[in-house]
């Protein structure tokens, strides 16, 4: 393996270098990136799903007992500033993500968590989701990294932020015993519908409406407890809201489970999870999001085939992305979307603070968390964040963060490019008038924009 | 030659080269002995100090239009203000810019100062402007010149910056910022630190600034090869331009009204007694001329309006303004100029001694008399005249300035 393959490790597979990074003699990129498929978690999540369902409910009840009482300014108030208090501390968790992304020793897992988030992706859609939604990374997504995407696809999917977000947590089967009873709420084939046509199968997966419906028929009963005091908080399966019965997907037929009924839809998960056509369509996200906007079709090939090999081994089918020279042939071609930009940035400078704080920059670039406002997620394609507005706006937000940076500019460019770095830049950076535009010339230049 | 370490040996050897003798950086030493007393006086005193950055022609700023050598260089350049100049004393002349500033001469208000240096003698911006801001002629990142100042004033600095620049940073304190008390939007504070009080504060408007021409410029070269990256700039610069796509309403703040804004917060807070403010855009290696004029224009009214923002204020300030190197003596080959050693220094202020009066030595341009033979031979350095500068304003005495600037005294 050449050397120049180090920093194609560092910027295609990871965040970037940092000064560490840059400083260690690694002399195997492979290797260094096979030793990251190991456990990730985030380090003390500052904000949990307990923690928001509780302050839901509370909320609630709150504002219920508000609003039957005579108004009352001080507590219409005191509400507001509670809820203000719910989105406050899941921003904290939002930002601890990216936060640990800067500071990790693992930026492959890294930047497999936020694939898979996007692959999963919410969106601020609501107050609800405000608060919910970092919590799926940390706690659904994170903990399966290392470990098999049918386990991650059954926890996402039972997670109270997907439940809320694709509205299943109000899904009636027709003929459970609360269907009968209530005849005006029913099924919502919503999650149903998103899981085959963007988390498993993908939209050419070769499903039809029916499959739709018995998949959404099997998630019936999925929802969240702990709107009554004495209920648990979190996932809960209410089998009066259960649509009962046999059920066919792709033409496998689903038992009706006779005590845990939940057990129907994990069976359909599971086997959506290793279904040839989400091999494929896991398969070729997977190397456009990492290799190049068009992959190499005889990789995503390979990869697929490991997939369906392991029963959808996350680790192992990256071993065979990261050891499959195609992987390594291509032109860094992909822009580096606004959060891995500003992630790499702050690697290579070693700044854990910046000003605007984090959240707050990827919002001006763009990018903000839970703000693609469709459940498909960010889009993966190069072009669509190479625009001119985006390119004058990330020039505007590197001169400035560039004031921020201590370090000497051609040290970063070193640091953050490595052998990657052109005489050309290196140039413009010596020549830059002062260090704060030395620094943008090296955040705006080709070989740090793209990865 | 590398950073000296004592530059008055330079000096002298210049002199006696034949140099013209104009005066000598001796502003302070009648006050020298300043009394306790007048220290109390001095209290509300202000010192601005506007950093240049990127490297200000000197030489096409106050122009030795005496010298035959000058025009012998430059007159490819001169064509468009030769007719136009501002006379100064001594056969030296403004560039016909600085209209305010020639105003200030008059009134004995303004004193530039020719063919100084600070103690580096390499040509690298950043090097030379961190060493600037540090005063010492090792840098110290974490140890300003202005922050030594303030500690031997007991005062507090501002910095018109989101940051506290070099200058204002002193390794005895953390740095923190705190909300000046005068002005209306701060947009880069945080809390003072528990009991201490910060040295330096920082203000900045709070909108996010457009692009810097210069860079803009810069990255177009830059892009020269990238088809993608220059097509796209190319049509972010017309969109930006283009007025009916009002597409950021971005604007940049000016430096006028950066040095208003600092003139105001000195003015309305008397715990503020100085104040950094720094002005880029003067590497000018290629067609300097039309550049110049601007750069020119900008400063020149950046100190007319931090004049107006201090109104009463000052007749007590002292503004010095620097630059962290001069430039090439002749032109080079795109009618600009490139890195260089000596530059000048402007002295300003409602009350300041020898108002009125081109200071410094004149080294002379011929050949044998420029600093490896193509810069502007330093005669003195900058950190002398500040340093008088600073015993004359604020009553300092000399083994105070010595411990601000420890290089001098060696």
């Amino acid at each position: 393996m050449q050397k120049s393959s180090l920093y194609i490790a560092f910027n295609r597979f990871g965040y970037g270098a940092t000064p560490a990074l840059a400083s260690m003699n690694i002399e195997d990129p492979q290797q260094w990136l096979l030793d990251q498929l190991r456990d990730y978690s985030i380090q003390s999540p500052k904000w949990t799903s307990e923690q928001a369902l509780k302050q839901i409910f509370a909320y609630r009840r709150d504002r219920k007992t508000v609003q039957q009482s005579a108004e009352n300014n001080e507590a219409i108030m005191s509400l507001k500033d509670k809820r203000r208090a719910m989105i406050i501390s899941s921003k904290k968790l939002s930002k601890q993500i990216v936060q640990q992304a800067i500071q990790t020793k693992q930026p492959l897992q890294a930047r497999l968590q936020d694939f898979f988030a996007n692959h999963f992706s919410l969106s601020n859609t609501n107050a609800n989701m405000r608060i919910i939604a970092p919590t799926l990374e940390s706690e659904a997504i994170a903990p399966h990294l290392n470990g098999y995407f049918a386990d991650m696809l059954v926890s996402v999917t039972q997670h109270p932020a997907m439940l809320y977000y694709l509205s299943n947590e109000s899904s009636i089967g027709p003929n459970s015993a609360l269907g009968l009873k209530r005849q005006k709420r029913g099924l919502n084939e919503n999650l149903g519908r998103e899981i085959l046509e963007l988390h498993t199968l993908g939209v050419n997966g070769g499903y039809a409406q029916s499959d739709v419906q018995a998949l959404s028929k099997g998630l019936t009963g999925w929802s969240i407890g702990g709107r009554k005091k004495r209920e648990a908080l979190g996932f809960v399966f209410k089998a009066n809201a259960h649509e009962p019965g046999e059920k066919t997907l792709l033409g496998e037929r689903y038992a009706a489970a006779t005590r845990n009924s939940e057990q129907q839809a994990v069976n359909m998960l599971n086997s959506l999870a290793t279904h040839e056509q989400t091999a494929l369509h896991l398969s070729y996200k997977l190397a456009k999001h990492f290799i190049a906007d068009s992959p190499p079709q005889t990789l995503v090939e390979q990869l697929a085939k490991r997939w369906v090999e392991t029963a959808g081994h996350i680790p192992s089918v990256m071993i065979i992305m990261i050891e499959h020279p195609l992987s390594w042939s291509q032109k860094s071609s992909k822009f580096k979307t606004p959060r891995e930009y500003v992630i790499s940035l702050q690697r290579a400078c070693q700044l854990s603070n910046i000003k605007p704080d984090i959240l707050k920059s990827l919002e001006i670039l763009g990018q903000a968390p839970y703000s693609s406002g469709s459940p498909a997620g960010f889009s993966d394609n190069a072009q669509d964040w190479a625009s001119a507005s985006a390119l004058m706006n990330r020039i505007e937000w590197a001169e400035h963060i560039a004031g921020q940076v201590k370090i000497t500019p051609i040290d970063v460019a070193k640091v953050a490019l490595g052998d990657l770095l052109s005489p050309s830049t290196a140039q413009h950076i010596m020549r830059a008038e002062s260090k704060q535009q030395g620094l943008a010339m090296l955040f705006m230049s080709p070989e740090f924009l793209r990865r | 030659m590398t950073n000296i370490k004592n530059p008055r040996r330079e000096f002298i050897r210049s002199t006696i080269a034949g140099g013209v003798f104009l005066s000598t950086p001796t502003i302070g030493a009648a006050i020298g002995h300043a009394t306790n007393k007048q220290a109390t006086d001095n209290k509300n005193k202000k010192v601005v100090w506007i950093m240049l950055r990127g490297a200000m022609d000197s030489l096409h700023a106050v122009i030795p239009a005496f010298d035959p050598d000058y025009f012998a260089y430059r007159a490819n350049i001169l064509s468009d203000i030769k007719g136009s100049l501002l006379p100064l004393d001594s056969g030296f002349a403004l560039h016909p810019a600085f209209k305010h500033l020639h105003q200030l001469y008059k009134n004995k208000q303004f004193s530039p100062v020719i063919a100084v240096a600070s103690g580096y003698r390499e040509r690298s911006h950043f090097d030379a402007q961190d060493q600037m801001e540090s005063g010492l002629n090792d840098i110290d990142h974490e140890n300003g010149w202005m922050a030594r100042a303030l500690d031997q004033y007991h005062g507090q600095g501002l910095a018109i910056a989101r940051t506290i620049p070099i200058a204002l940073r002193s390794s005895s304190e953390p740095s923190a910022n705190k909300k000046p008390s005068a002005n209306k939007k701060p947009s880069a504070n945080k809390k003072p630190s528990a009991n201490k009080k910060p040295s330096a504060i920082t203000w900045y408007p709070s909108s996010f600034k457009a692009a810097d021409d210069d860079l803009l410029d810069r990255l177009e070269h830059l892009y020269e090869n990238d088809q993608e990256l220059t097509l796209l700039l190319q049509q972010a610069k017309e969109q930006r331009d283009n007025p009916n796509m009002m597409s950021t309403g971005k604007t940049r703040p000016k430096f006028t009204l950066l040095a208003n804004r600092c003139g105001k917060i000195l003015q309305n807070d008397d715990n503020i007694n100085c104040a950094m403010l720094e002005l880029g855009g003067w590497d000018t290696h290629n067609n300097q001329a039309g550049r110049l004029q601007r750069q020119f224009t900008l400063l020149d009214e950046g100190i007319q309006s931090l004049q107006e923002g201090l109104g009463e204020s000052f007749k007590d300030t002292l503004v010095i303004v620097t630059t962290e190197f001069g430039r090439t003596v002749a032109l080079n080959g795109t009618a600009g100029t490139d890195h260089g050693t000596a530059g000048c220094l402007f002295m300003l202020g409602g009350n300041i001694p020898q108002g009125g009066q081109v200071l410094g030595k004149w080294p002379g341009l011929s050949q044998n008399h420029l600093f490896e033979a193509r810069d502007l031979m330093p005669t003195s350095d900058v950190r002398e005249w500040i340093a008088k500068g600073l015993q004359h304003h604020w009553g300092l005495k000399q083994v105070q300035t010595n411990t601000i600037f420890p290089d001098l005294s060696a």
